[in-house]
């Protein structure tokens, strides 16, 4: 029978029969709790995901229920400092709190209620981890006027078990943001329009310089002749790519020219062409290739820059994440000379791409467009590598 | 393991030094984009040439074991990018580098220009000293060449740089080259090595991270 709470007192229900059984949330429907006995040993699922270290079972188990958010980063909290700067979103700065405000305690790094241990932790033992049947149906995730329901339901099947193939052209362009999850179908029909015009417009810019103009152009000369090359030794053995005179490698070519003119002074940079490469196979369309760029550029421009400064924070967020994870490792690449991971660089900066085969990297990268669990995730796939 | 795998078979007929080098050096290569470096290391490794080789970004490398006069030595063989945006990365490597090879393509002038910008970084990253190794590549092209061997040649002589003509294509000059090169370090490291015996041992650079 249902029963009713007017006055609140759910949490402390939940609390009180968390005494007696372990409750874990659905990985279907946050507001569902699936009942386990205390003795059957079954690890809820949800929490096998992040149970990077032992910490005793039962009562990290159910202040996770309680409160996943606050009990999981206080678990990170407690796997060594080292953790704390690979975890931080490359944008935010250390200290968020200026000194000079007098509500707030000064400078402090610890929260309250959380422990902080500087030294090396025992890592507990790993979780087996199964993957989740690919999400293989779409229009039952749509309201009556085309809104996916539940976005965020959406990328956890995603995270957990990629895209069925048939499925990855119109998901996809949610994942990359070229369609907003709360848009209708009709207003998918009007951003389709928009951007397709939008998109031959910037086309028409470096369709239309001349020879002469060109040459009074060397950034726009310097970019197509890049392009051009690349174009012809970017996965060539794809069928979408084999073969000279391959519509394929046109279509390569163009959208990443009218990319230079969508974003000039980033331009065009070797590796670009590693990331469009998939997402045209995958959408088999110009317009629309184009836009996923964009939206997978907005993940990664940063590594593309002049500077190198996201590669280098990131080369070394994956150091102090290997250091805690397998301190051995970083001893034996100390002791090569290579302590630095350059040998990682070419990973982190185009996700894996050339590590893995074509049709690995289709669904790698769907499961790391969701930024599940956390925007970082390349790293840990990049540890995981290493061991 | 990831570092000392890469690639560990030497080519057909060159022969194999054993996994203890007597002598270990760690060799830049550097050059304009699509001159040739990454085909020349697949030369050198696999001894074909493949036309359909991925554009490198930022760093990539592999080792090369050779015997030269007796002695067993270990390359470790970094491969740069070209284009201009990843110099920042391959600069911090310039102060690894027993030896830089600096190449650039026969049919390209343009890439041989910027041979005297490549140098320059060179000489701002490197140790003094550093051997240098100046290669024109696809000489396979000759009906293409827009750089006559004479140039090469000059600007050779004019920085103090050893010069080779080699094709990865045909594979023309390519274990020449490196014997070679692999020659001029070992008389480097000799020079090293016996001033640091008359002199008492001067502080050395820190060798290490390469950020």
């Amino acid at each position: 029978p249902p029963l009713h709470f007017h006055r609140g007192g759910t949490r402390e229900l939940l609390r009180a029969l968390q005494r007696y059984i372990i409750l874990d949330p659905s990985p279907l429907d946050g507001r569902l709790f699936l009942a386990y006995p205390q003795d059957s040993g079954t690890l809820p699922q949800s929490f096998d995901r992040l149970q990077f270290l032992d910490d005793g079972g039962n009562d990290l188990v159910s202040r996770f229920i309680h409160d996943p958010y606050a009990t999981t980063f206080g678990g990170f909290s407690k796997v060594t400092n080292f953790f704390r700067a690979a975890l931080r979103p490359p944008e935010s700065p250390i200290h968020t709190r200026t000194p000079q405000d007098p509500s707030l305690p000064p400078q402090s790094d610890e929260e309250p209620g959380f422990e902080l241990i500087t030294c090396g932790v025992e890592l507990g033992p790993k979780p087996d981890v199964t993957r989740g049947p690919p999400l293989d149906k779409w229009e039952e995730f749509l309201d009556s006027e085309g809104r996916v329901t539940c976005p965020e339901k959406i990328k956890e099947l995603v995270f957990r078990g990629g895209i069925t193939h048939s499925l990855r052209k119109e998901v996809w362009k949610f994942l990359l943001g070229f369609y907003p999850w709360n848009s209708t179908a009709k207003e998918r029909e009007d951003i389709l329009r928009v951007k397709t015009d939008e998109y031959f417009r910037m086309k028409v810019q470096w369709k239309s310089v001349s020879e002469e103009q060109e040459m009074r152009n060397s950034l726009l000369r310097g970019y197509r002749s890049l392009i051009e090359r690349d174009v012809n030794r970017t996965d060539r053995h794809n069928t979408f790519f084999s073969g000279n005179d391959n519509p394929g490698l046109t279509l390569l070519h163009d959208v990443l020219m009218t990319y230079c003119m969508y974003n000039f002074d980033l331009g065009y940079v070797q590796g670009m062409s590693d990331l469009l490469s998939p997402i045209l196979f995958v959408t088999q369309n110009e317009v629309e290739s184009f836009w996923c760029l964009t939206g997978f550029m907005e993940l990664v421009h940063q590594n593309f820059e002049e500077s190198q400064e996201a590669m280098k924070q990131q080369l070394l967020q994956l150091s102090i994440l290997l250091k805690a994870l397998d301190p051995e490792l970083c001893d034996f690449l100390d002791s090569q000379d290579s302590g630095s991971l350059c040998f990682c660089f070419r990973w982190l900066l185009i996700w894996f791409k050339r590590e893995f085969s074509f049709e690995d990297i289709l669904t790698l990268w769907e499961v790391l467009w969701t930024r599940l669990p956390c925007e970082n995730f390349h790293l840990l796939i990049a540890c995981s590598i290493l061991e | 393991a990831m570092t000392a795998d890469g690639a560990g078979a030497a080519p057909r007929g060159s022969p194999e030094a054993s996994l203890d080098p007597d002598h270990l050096y760690n060799v830049l290569f550097v050059g304009d984009s699509h001159v040739g470096k990454t085909s020349f290391l697949y030369r050198l490794h696999a001894d074909t040439f493949n036309p359909h080789l991925t554009a490198t970004v930022g760093l990539d490398y592999q080792i090369k074991n050779l015997v030269v006069d007796n002695k067993r030595f270990a390359l470790r063989l970094w491969d740069s990018a070209g284009q201009e945006r990843y110099h920042s990365i391959t600069k911090q490597f310039f102060r690894k580098a027993d030896g830089v090879v600096l190449m650039y393509d026969i049919t390209s002038e343009h890439s041989f220009s910027d041979v005297r910008y490549w140098l320059s970084c060179i000489q701002e990253g490197a140790e003094d000293g550093v051997a240098i190794l100046l290669l024109g590549n696809k000489t396979d092209c000759a009906a293409e060449r827009r750089v006559p061997t004479k140039e090469g040649e000059r600007l050779a002589e004019e920085h103090r740089l050893m010069f080779y003509e080699c094709s990865a294509a045909s594979g023309q000059n390519v274990s020449e080259s490196m014997v070679s090169l692999i020659r001029l370090l070992k008389a480097h490291e000799d020079k090293l090595k016996n001033k640091a015996e008359e002199v008492p041992k001067p502080p050395q650079k820190k060798k290490g991270c390469c950020w």
